[in-house]
């Protein structure tokens, strides 16, 4: 039995919520686009295509993880395959963990040096926001879900306001002709959805050891992606009928874009700094994940017995490596919408399958 | 924004270590100073523009071919 690296324990709600965060972190501002860069008016219709094919992506995930309800991804990888190959592919899904942390950031480097604040460099956007993820890593899993308790009902709160605000801006021509664009390019579309939250929900396949009865999991992994899921459709749906369809896709984040539309009366407008504090609380619990999986799975991939003394190290690497990722924002939005729905395919889909299929094979579970 | 790391660097070397050196945990100490040493020398190389390696090219150049085929059935 390998060492446990990390003491603390969550529950199952705390589980579901934070795969709701998840979930909804750097997707709420960047899908909408791409959701309707291909299938045009039906963007909607990909979202929902999408978010039931993640349903099926976290069943999957569900019957791994509870097959090894005592280890975490790294190491059933290496129970399953054997030694070596288990570390090539345990290593492989840490360089996958890290690599989303450092475009998860970049995401929040070029949100706010684009919109929010452009003269400030961008290195130290993302050094004060790798610090806040250096402390929450630090301070470990249990403090990362309990906070996710306290920021949930913000995120809520901010999300209605949203959504109830852009009721009367809504115009329903808008989505019309339906299904004009046809079955391949609704599916075309769904890849972005499924690719950004859903085949990353890996991520918590390393959670997977320090929930309470994690032979339960499965209906809170699912109850979490659902939720998500759900907010993304409506979003997604408010840009279509209140931006149109053509404005949402050129947009790199039209949901930021769809706030400003909020005026009620002459007095409530401009209030679209609300959907930056639901992207920065989402996508701070999101970071966190990332990294902290990554940090664990590197602990447990070399068998040491804390993280800790990693975190700084890949901090700094953290910093460097989101700067050089994305020399512009064309090759960020060529990268996501062409490249990562496959890269993630690899580690979201074929590698689960995989170690799914072995395991069956070897029978050598729990 | 060399100087970040340097200092973020500096509290690990000097408050971090010497609790895992009087420890023992000798395995974690080196693998947390072979990262420390990479992480900086790529910063260096970063805040004198040396051009550094992307590891999406890399992605992209294997995944390219497979994304062709598929995206274009679909279109």
């Amino acid at each position: 039995m390998q060492p446990m690296i990390e003491k603390g324990k969550i529950n199952r709600r705390q589980f579901a919520i934070l795969t709701m965060l998840f979930s909804l972190g750097s997707t709420i501002l960047i899908v909408p686009s791409a959701l309707t860069a291909v299938s045009k008016q039906d963007g909607w219709i990909s979202a929902i295509v999408g978010v039931l094919l993640g349903m099926l992506l976290i069943g999957l995930y569900t019957v791994l993880g509870s097959r090894y309800p005592k280890q975490s991804l790294v190491q059933y990888s290496e129970t399953i395959l054997g030694a070596w190959l288990g570390k090539i592919v345990a290593l492989l899904f840490f360089s996958f963990f890290f690599l989303l942390s450092s475009l998860v950031l970049r995401n929040v480097g070029d949100f706010i040096t684009t919109i929010v604040m452009p003269e400030t460099p961008i290195q130290i956007v993302h050094w004060i926001f790798v610090f806040a993820v250096l402390m929450a890593v630090s301070l470990g899993l249990e403090v990362i879900a309990r906070s996710s308790e306290i920021f949930l009902p913000w995120v809520v709160f901010l999300l209605l306001i949203l959504i109830v605000f852009l009721v009367p801006q809504i115009q329903f021509d808008r989505i019309q002709p339906v299904f004009e664009s046809g079955t391949k390019a609704i599916l075309h579309s769904s890849l972005s959805i499924i690719s950004i939250p859903y085949l990353e929900l890996t991520v918590f396949l390393m959670l997977y050891p320090y929930v309470n009865h994690p032979e339960k999991i499965g209906s809170a992994y699912l109850k979490g992606g659902v939720l998500g899921g759900l907010v993304i459709i409506i979003v997604t749906m408010l840009c279509v009928f209140v931006l149109g369809w053509d404005f949402t896709s050129r947009h790199t984040f039209p949901s930021y874009t769809l706030a400003k539309k909020i005026q009620v009366g002459e007095f409530l407008q401009r209030i679209e700094v609300l959907v930056a504090v639901i992207w920065f609380l989402t996508i701070f619990f999101k970071l966190a994940l990332c990294f902290y999986a990554a940090m664990l799975g590197l602990a447990q991939l070399f068998r040491l017995s804390s993280y800790r003394p990693l975190i700084v190290p890949c901090g700094i690497l953290l910093a460097v490596l989101s700067i050089i990722v994305y020399p512009n924002i064309v090759y960020f939005r060529v990268f996501a919408s062409e490249i990562w729905p496959f890269y993630s395919l690899t580690f979201g889909f074929f590698f689960p399958v995989l170690l799914l299929v072995v395991s069956l094979f070897r029978g050598t579970a729990k | 924004m060399l100087w970040i790391s340097l200092i973020a660097a500096a509290c690990v070397v000097r408050y971090q270590y010497p609790k895992l050196k009087r420890r023992k945990q000798l395995k974690e100490l080196w693998l947390s100073a072979s990262i420390l040493v990479f992480a900086l020398g790529l910063s260096v190389a970063q805040s004198f523009h040396a051009p550094i390696p992307n590891p999406l090219d890399w992605i992209t150049a294997i995944y390219k071919p497979m994304s062709k085929v598929v995206l274009s059935a679909l279109s």
